[in-house]
């Protein structure tokens, strides 16, 4: 009977701790590892990343060879380069733009709200609108109204492109408003170090850019004019030499993760700047060396023209560059990269002053531009023996005859829209904004497709997009479908 | 009072269950755990019947005696006796009412495989094991009855001695190295059986863990013998070599446009036919003053390398003279091998046994250097009978592995991926050595592969093969303590009270080393990563028996069980050493401070739970079991019902005992039917309730990122993934149906089981829309079924004699289909972004997803106006890897001691990515890219701008031989060139569906030849038991439309995706002699 007992206490016992919840209960439901919320100063710091990480990375690249900047040169650069590319070549990108940078600028938009923080929210709101103006500009319609909200929308409608050009034009507005009281911290801003003014004139910029992309010529003058007058307050993507952490993402690309796969072998861009081309745009008052070395070099991995990124910093290899950065490329490891800048500013002044016939106004914006590149100033040292020279023009050198318009093919309003153009094809080599010229201008520079007789007029949508979200359009628009505002 | 033990005659071993009815009455009981049996007021002059299924059944003469000791003989006309159920007790097989596959320990040792679990292939029907990679100690992806859940595991339970056990291969992707099973610790030689319960209700007691099926192990027990010892040792010597490989073009050099290329542009081997080239020696670029001079290389064998000029469209071969191409076969890989001994020592009497062993598996694989694998082993377990209540067992085993791996997959650094990309006419030896550049530099030490042929960048984009084996390491070092203690007490004869105790733990310290000059990372990278994993668990469980009435009998079980998992991973990086020069340091302090990161992984999950089963059993042919187990996990959000309850029922029947009719059969001498039903729930990962905040940033697939925990004061972001609050297990309910026969007198034997599973709510990441703000979400959103048919089959063709030939075959076929995934379309499981195996609505689970060419309504090719397809601009389903059926097919023939065993073993049906092959294409070095054919009448090339042929209207001039292929793609005839490889038609391009292919195989995966010395002149003279000898060879033959590889490789291993195959580290094939030496 002894047992009998001893077993039923064992048993009792047994049952009793069979309150099994108390026993999972004190194991933690919620990762302690990982943090479940973060102050607006590390969200201001991560948004900025990813806003940054958008502007430069994939999509640029892609719509870099589209636009002759680059080549595809190996295995999946080489369809790609020619067009043959499917929805899901747009997953990283979309979901970097949407499940990253937008989604984390209301975050912290909220946040702003939450503690009364005016700046934060200012910031968010041009982060935010830089994005989403680039994304409707490259997709056409797409989801903003109804984005980044599950709970409401699961399936984010589409609105319209005009619909989003207004709806960034109403950000940046507000954000001016928001950054012009003062009000709020911005701390964990690295690209301007918390100055708001810098950000304000950013902004016009941003607003004078998309109205120019919608031929709002004189509201993107009014706007240009309030813009950044100064390379000084460029906004940048600030990088280092850390691989995988703070790398340029084109030099990540072209020498750590995918070398070979992109050149710039018989690229429209490397013509236009090499004095040996036929088509180069060198003339009296311009030498293009300089540029051409500084955006590109002889190949390190292949026997051809490559964008450049040669690296002082680069850890671990000898390039046989110079040590002081004076020979490093523009896409050296630590350059930064350029969002909004004052180039761009001068040349959205310069563009829509031609275009509403303002030429004398116009040839001043595009003199001043001229004369800051005549300084040498945005390139490093190590290359301007290769020459640079950018003496300011005349009219009549866009007139029948001139050093602008030789055949006299052209009249000289058009050739010197012509200038402005490829100076901003140029100017803007790596970036987004060379592709979206191309589609507004209706390619007025007639830069050859790289297959077939025309040039994509937009990105594909997201599968991840389109296989979950019932409002996605169907079918899916094709790449030579123009967005209704680069019709 | 009469009392006495019943045990087997074979091993002394004892029987509980085994009835005990004094004849022609109601008296009657059934032996404990013990085999020990009481039975109260019998008659003087009684007779008790004993009988116990499997055993001959026996009468004996009580007389006078109060104990009666007997020993049964297993009936011979048995097939099986028992199963092992899920709590690692024996039952009845012929009372089983589900389907459960045994596989003999020496079965699993003897199949030539280095692991248990691949030794299970082929064997069990139902199961399939797939071995996904030729590495040494590689882990294998086992699944049981197709796949029933999308994201969560699915891998079966694995109970050793009871406990569960951890059963990860942690670390498998599309690169990397092939990752261990950590159930590959165990050593084949201490398995005595392996049961392998395939449906829901005989896995029901596990609960959760059991959803995809429960395999119980069981190692050896020392034997009752009168005080011997056992003293086993045996020693096998495995050769294993290469058996399947890429075959690849030798006809073209490296180069493009049909030109050699001394650094061919892109990696390409579209350059110059190589016959046509002159013979002899190259002429090199020797002088220092002359065109083109680079410097030269000198490798150890003291030979200067220097530049050869590259060819042009008028003279193709430049100064590439010689004819001789590389057979990387010969090159990469050797004869590999193994050494396994153990020695093990067992004993006992009938209070007590024990059990020792010792292993070492040393294992060599088959490439060259650092691909290696060993296992020493060491086990002990002893049961002890202190008195009539108590009894305490325990077993404890020790593990350490070490090993080195070769990297692989998609991975600069990867064996396969520089090293079939090698042009044919490129020796990759030497592969290190000293490059003197023109400007009198001189770099000692350099990598020299075909895209730096010189050596003269530090940069050589692909890794030489040879370079990476010898200087890239991956080494792994693993220490693991399975240990059980186990009590049972026997406080009435009819109730046994079982505590278990068990512990698994290992470490896991691998180290990755990446000089400074590999490709996949350069500048160098040395990655630690500490990897624990702890499992407690605890069971403590009242087994009661009683006889009901005369004609009922029940077992009854009530339990609870307690379960800890832990899991830990201290890991640290350092990425581009400041000594970059070998040998680099070999800790982490190399490198600046940004390059250098620790890390912490950590997981813990409890599960608790109270069960209970009944079985009863009416008269000796009418079985039933119920099971019901409620259960409660920590990682439910606190938002739900934290405790969830699931029953199974099963019934066994024996119309072949039931039916008088039946009983007197001559030709059925068996017959059961069987019927279950079981629900098993799976509890969701860990620490999913939550939206989390991560460290900020952006990567792309491509390999850039950014991190902003290096920028500002270091950015946290809202994670992409949403958290569940709600998140409730998945439940699987599942039905099933079986009938066993035996016919003329067991001779033959037939055992089919029909299954239908449906898994609801089958937690995943649902793919949202990234607009929303998300990327994915966890979720209760999937719902799976399964069906499928499993058959075993015995027959005992020839007996008498001598000689036996027994044969042994199984045959299983399931069909899976993914019947919701609330929306998504498509689910990401495993592979690449061009191409993955995923989980789509209306398809079978892990079907191969891609882009497929541009087509009609009607499935119709649109063409191009050239005649040639184009590419969808979506992606689709491409392809299938599961199979139509798998069979094994076991023959024995045994003549006195000698025996010979063939395992034929098949899969028809399935399909597999030939990722390889495709990108092959691209680089002109597949086979196909090999060929020349001649135009027949004018035909177009895909893209005369990046084409060594075609004119300037892309026409290829009728009667033109030319280097491709000529296809039709319903627009007539035309020519498949250099441009079409290296875009539409090739690897990299957006077309994946082209290099979709038969995965159907036969192999014969295993003979034995086997002679035991055990005569009884043997005996008296050595005073040993026994010498085996025996010789087997593995995977000797396999027949399969897929070449390159074995068509069950698969790149991300044992995940839940599967057949993709991409650089894949190669398999093998192997012959084995065994010598086993009994005392």
């Amino acid at each position: 009977m002894q047992f009998w007992k001893k077993t039923l206490s064992i048993l009792t016992a047994g049952f009793l701790l069979a309150s099994c919840e108390s026993y999972v209960d004190k194991v933690d439901e919620i990762d302690p590892t990982s943090p479940i919320d973060a102050p607006i100063a590390s969200v201001l710091t991560a948004t900025e990343v990813n806003y940054q990480g958008i502007m430069e990375g994939e999509m640029a690249r892609l719509a870099g060879m589209w636009s002759g900047y680059f080549t595809g040169s190996d295995r999946q650069y080489v369809p790609l380069y020619n067009y043959n590319t499917v929805s899901a070549d747009f997953d990283g990108a979309w979901g970097n733009i949407f499940a990253g940078t937008i989604k984390n600028a209301r975050v912290l938009r909220q946040k702003g709200i939450a503690s009364g923080n005016r700046s934060a929210q200012g910031v968010a709101k041009i982060m935010e609108a830089h994005t989403i103006g680039m994304t409707a500009a490259l997709w056409g319609d797409i989801p903003f109204s109804q984005a980044s909200n599950l709970a409401q929308f699961p399936n984010p409608t589409y609105d319209s492109q005009t619909a989003v050009y207004a709806a960034v034009q109403q950000l940046l507005t507000d954000a001016i408003a928001d950054l012009g009281t003062g009000v709020g911290s911005l701390t964990g801003d690295y690209m301007y170090g918390g100055s708001r003014p810098f950000w304000i004139s950013a902004a016009n910029t941003l607003k004078a850019k998309f109205f120019l992309h919608q031929g709002q010529y004189q509201q993107a003058i009014n706007f240009a004019n309030n813009g950044i007058k100064n390379p000084g307050q460029n906004l940048f993507g600030y990088h280092d030499n850390e691989y995988q952490k703070t790398y340029n993402i084109y030099y990540s690309f072209l020498t750590y993760d995918r070398s070979g796969y992109m050149t710039a072998e018989g690229a429209y861009a490397v013509r236009l700047l090499d004095a040996g081309d036929r088509l180069n745009r060198n003339n009296t008052k311009t030498n293009e060396g300089a540029r051409l070395n500084w955006y590109y070099q002889q190949g390190l991995n292949t026997a051809s023209v490559e964008p450049n990124v040669l690296s002082a910093r680069e850890p671990g290899f000898s390039w046989g560059v110079a040590s002081d950065g004076s020979e490093d490329g523009f896409f050296a490891c630590d350059a930064p990269f350029p969002l909004v800048t004052f180039e761009e500013n001068q040349l959205i002044l310069a563009e829509s002053q031609a275009r509403l016939g303002q030429t004398a106004t116009a040839l001043a914006s595009l003199n001043l531009l001229r004369s800051f590149y005549n300084t040498g100033g945005f390139i490093p040292d190590g290359w301007l023996g290769a020459g640079l020279l950018y003496s300011p023009y005349v009219l009549a050198d866009f007139a029948t005859g001139g050093i602008e318009n030789r055949a006299g093919t052209v009249s000289p309003e058009q050739a010197f829209l012509r200038e402005i153009l490829e100076e901003r094809y140029i100017t803007f080599y790596g970036q987004l904004e060379g592709f979206n010229d191309i589609r507004r201008t209706a390619n007025a520079l007639r830069i050859p497709a790289n297959t077939g007789s025309q040039i994509p007029r937009r990105f594909l949508y997201s599968q991840a997009e389109i296989n979950a979200n019932t409002s996605a359009p169907r079918p899916s628009p094709d790449l030579f479908t123009p967005t209704a505002i680069f019709k | 009072m009469v009392t006495g033990v019943i045990t087997a005659s074979e091993d002394g071993a004892a029987l509980p269950g085994v009835n005990v009815i004094v004849r022609g009455s109601t008296t009657g009981t059934t032996t404990n755990a013990t085999g020990r049996f009481t039975l109260n007021d019998v008659p003087a002059n009684a007779t008790l019947q004993i009988s116990f299924i499997g055993y001959e059944s026996q009468e004996v003469q009580v007389g006078n005696r109060a104990t009666i000791n007997v020993q049964l003989k297993s009936d011979v006309k048995q097939l099986g006796e028992v199963v092992v159920t899920a709590l690692g007790l024996e039952q009845s097989r012929d009372a089983f009412g589900s389907a459960a596959s045994n596989v003999k320990g020496s079965a699993i040792a003897k199949s030539g495989e280095a692991t248990l679990i691949n030794g299970l292939s082929g064997k069990a029907s139902g199961v399939t094991i797939v071995r996904s990679s030729g590495d040494p100690g590689s882990g294998s992806y086992i699944q049981i009855r197709g796949q029933s859940t999308i994201s969560g595991n699915l891998q079966p339970l694995i109970v050793l001695d009871g406990i569960p056990i951890n059963n990860s291969t942690l670390g498998n992707s599309t690169q990397g190295v092939a990752q261990q099973s950590r159930l590959n610790d165990i050593n084949p030689e201490d398995i005595a059986s392996v049961e392998v319960l395939k449906g829901a209700s005989a896995a029901a007691i596990w609960g959760t863990r059991a959803a995809n099926g429960v395999i119980v192990i069981s190692t050896k027990k020392g034997t009752a013998g009168q005080g011997k010892i056992n003293v086993t040792f045996k020693s096998t010597l495995s050769m294993d070599q290469l058996y399947k490989s890429q075959p690849l073009q030798s006809n073209y050099g490296g180069g493009r446009f049909g030109a050699f290329e001394f650094v061919p542009g892109g990696g390409l081997s579209w350059g110059d036919k190589i016959a046509d080239r002159k013979g002899g020696a190259d002429t090199e670029i020797t002088a220092p003053n002359a065109t083109g001079y680079a410097g030269y290389f000198q490798g150890d064998d003291g030979v200067k390398r220097y530049r050869i000029a590259n060819g042009t469209l008028a003279a193709p071969h430049g100064g590439k003279n010689s004819k001789d191409v590389y057979d990387y076969r010969d090159v990469f890989f050797k004869t590999g091998y193994f050494t396994d001994n153990s020695l093990s020592l067992s004993g006992g009497d009938p209070n007590g046994n024990f059990y020792i062993s010792l292993g070492d598996l040393n294992q060599q694989g088959i490439i060259k250097s650092n691909s290696n694998y060993r296992r020493t082993t060491a086990r002990v377990n002893v049961e002890r009978r202190f008195n009539p209540f108590v009894k305490v067992s325990t077993t404890f085993g020790y593990t350490k592995t070490t090993s080195d791996r070769v990297q692989q997959g998609s991975n600069l650094s990867g064996l396969y991926l520089g090293g079939l990309r090698t042009p044919a006419d490129f020796n990759v030896l030497p592969e290190v050595g000293t490059y003197y550049a023109p400007s009198g530099e001189i770099f000692a030490n350099r990598q020299r592969a075909y895209r730096n042929p010189l050596g003269s960048s530090a940069r050589s984009i692909y890794d030489n093969p040879i370079w990476t084996q010898k200087n890239v390491r991956s080494t792994s070092e693993v220490d693991r303590y399975i240990g059980k203690l186990e009590m049972t007490l026997t406080p009435l004869k009819w109730l046994d009270v079982v505590s278990r105790v068990g512990i698994d733990s290992y470490t896991d310290n691998r180290r990755d080393f990446f000089p400074a000059l590999s490709s996949a990372n350069q500048g160098g990278l040395l990655s630690l990563n500490a990897i624990g994993e702890t499992q407690t668990d605890v069971q403590v469980f009242g087994n009661a028996r009683r006889q009901l009435t005369k004609d009922l009998n029940l077992n009854a079980i009530v339990g609870i069980n307690l379960n800890n998992r832990l899991f830990r991973n201290n890991s640290g990086f350092a990425r581009s050493f400041i000594l970059a020069d070998n040998p680099a340091p070999s800790d982490i302090t190399n490198a600046q401070p940004t390059n250098k990161d620790p890390n912490f992984g950590f997981q813990q999950q409890r599960t608790a739970a109270l069960y209970a089963t009944a079985n009863i059993g009416y008269r000796d042919y009418l079985f039933l079991n119920l099971t019901g187990r409620a259960e409660s996990a920590s990682s439910f959000g606190k938002q739900t019902k934290r405790t969830f309850f699931y029953p199974a029922a099963d019934v066994a029947f024996q119309f072949s005992e039931a039916l008088p009719s039946l009983k007197e059969n001559q030709i059925l001498s068996f017959g059961k039917l069987r019927l279950s039903y079981g629900e098993v729930g799976v509890q969701p990962e860990p620490y999913n309730t939550v939206t989390y905040y991560g460290p900020g940033g952006i990567g792309e697939s491509w390999g850039p990122g950014l991190d902003a925990l290096a920028y500002g004061n270091g950015g946290y972001q809202e994670s992409s993934v949403l958290g569940n609050p709600a998140i409730q297990p998945e439940r699987k309910r599942e039905a099933e149906a079986g009938l066993d026969l035996r016919f003329l007198r067991d001779r033959f034997s037939l055992s089919g089981t029909y299954f239908q599973n449906r898994t609801q709510a089958a937690i995943l990441s649902v793919a949202t829309a990234p607009s929303t703000g998300f990327t994915s979400r966890t979720g209760n959103a999937a719902e799976i079924s399964n069906k499928g048919i499993e058959l075993d089959l015995g027959a005992k063709i020839l007996q008498g004699n001598g000689f036996t030939w027994d044969i042994n075959a199984n045959w299983t076929r399931y069909r899976n289909l993914v019947n919701s995934l609330s929306g998504t379309t498509s689910l990401f499981l495993a592979g690449f972004s061009g191409t993955s195996s995923r989980a789509v609505e209306g398809y079978p689970l892990g079907v191969l997803w891609g882009g497929d060419f541009l087509k009609d309504g009607s499935g119709k090719l649109i063409l191009n106006d050239a005649g040639f397809p184009q590419a969808a601009s979506q992606e689709s389903v491409i392809g299938d890897p599961n199979p139509n059926f798998r069979m094994g097919i076991g023959n024995t023939f045994s003549y006195k001691g000698i025996s010979l065993y063939m395992l034929w073993d098949m899969q028809v049906g399935g399909q597999i990515w030939g990722g390889t092959k495709g990108v092959l294409g691209y680089f002109g070095r597949s086979e196909l890219t090999g060929n020349e054919s001649t135009a027949t009448k004018d035909l177009k090339v895909y893209n005369t701008d990046n084409d060594q042929y075609g004119d300037a209207n892309g026409i290829i001039k009728s009667g033109t031989t030319f280097r491709g292929n000529i296809a039709d793609f319903g627009g007539g005839q035309v020519a498949l060139t250099e441009s079409w490889y290296k875009d539409l038609g090739g690897g990299f391009g957006p077309v994946a569906s082209q290099f979709i292919e038969k995965a159907d195989w036969q192999r014969l995966r295993e003979v034995t030849l086997s002679y035991s010395l055990k005569s009884p002149g043997f005996r008296e003279k050595t005073r040993l038991s026994s010498i085996d000898f025996s010789l087997t060879g593995r995977n000797l033959l396999i027949i399969s439309p897929f070449v390159g590889n074995d068509p069950e490789t698969n790149l991300t291993g044992t995940s839940n995706g599967r057949g993709l195959d991409y650089f894949n580290n190669p398999a093998t094939r192997s012959v084995l002699f065994t010598i086993r030496i009994n005392y």
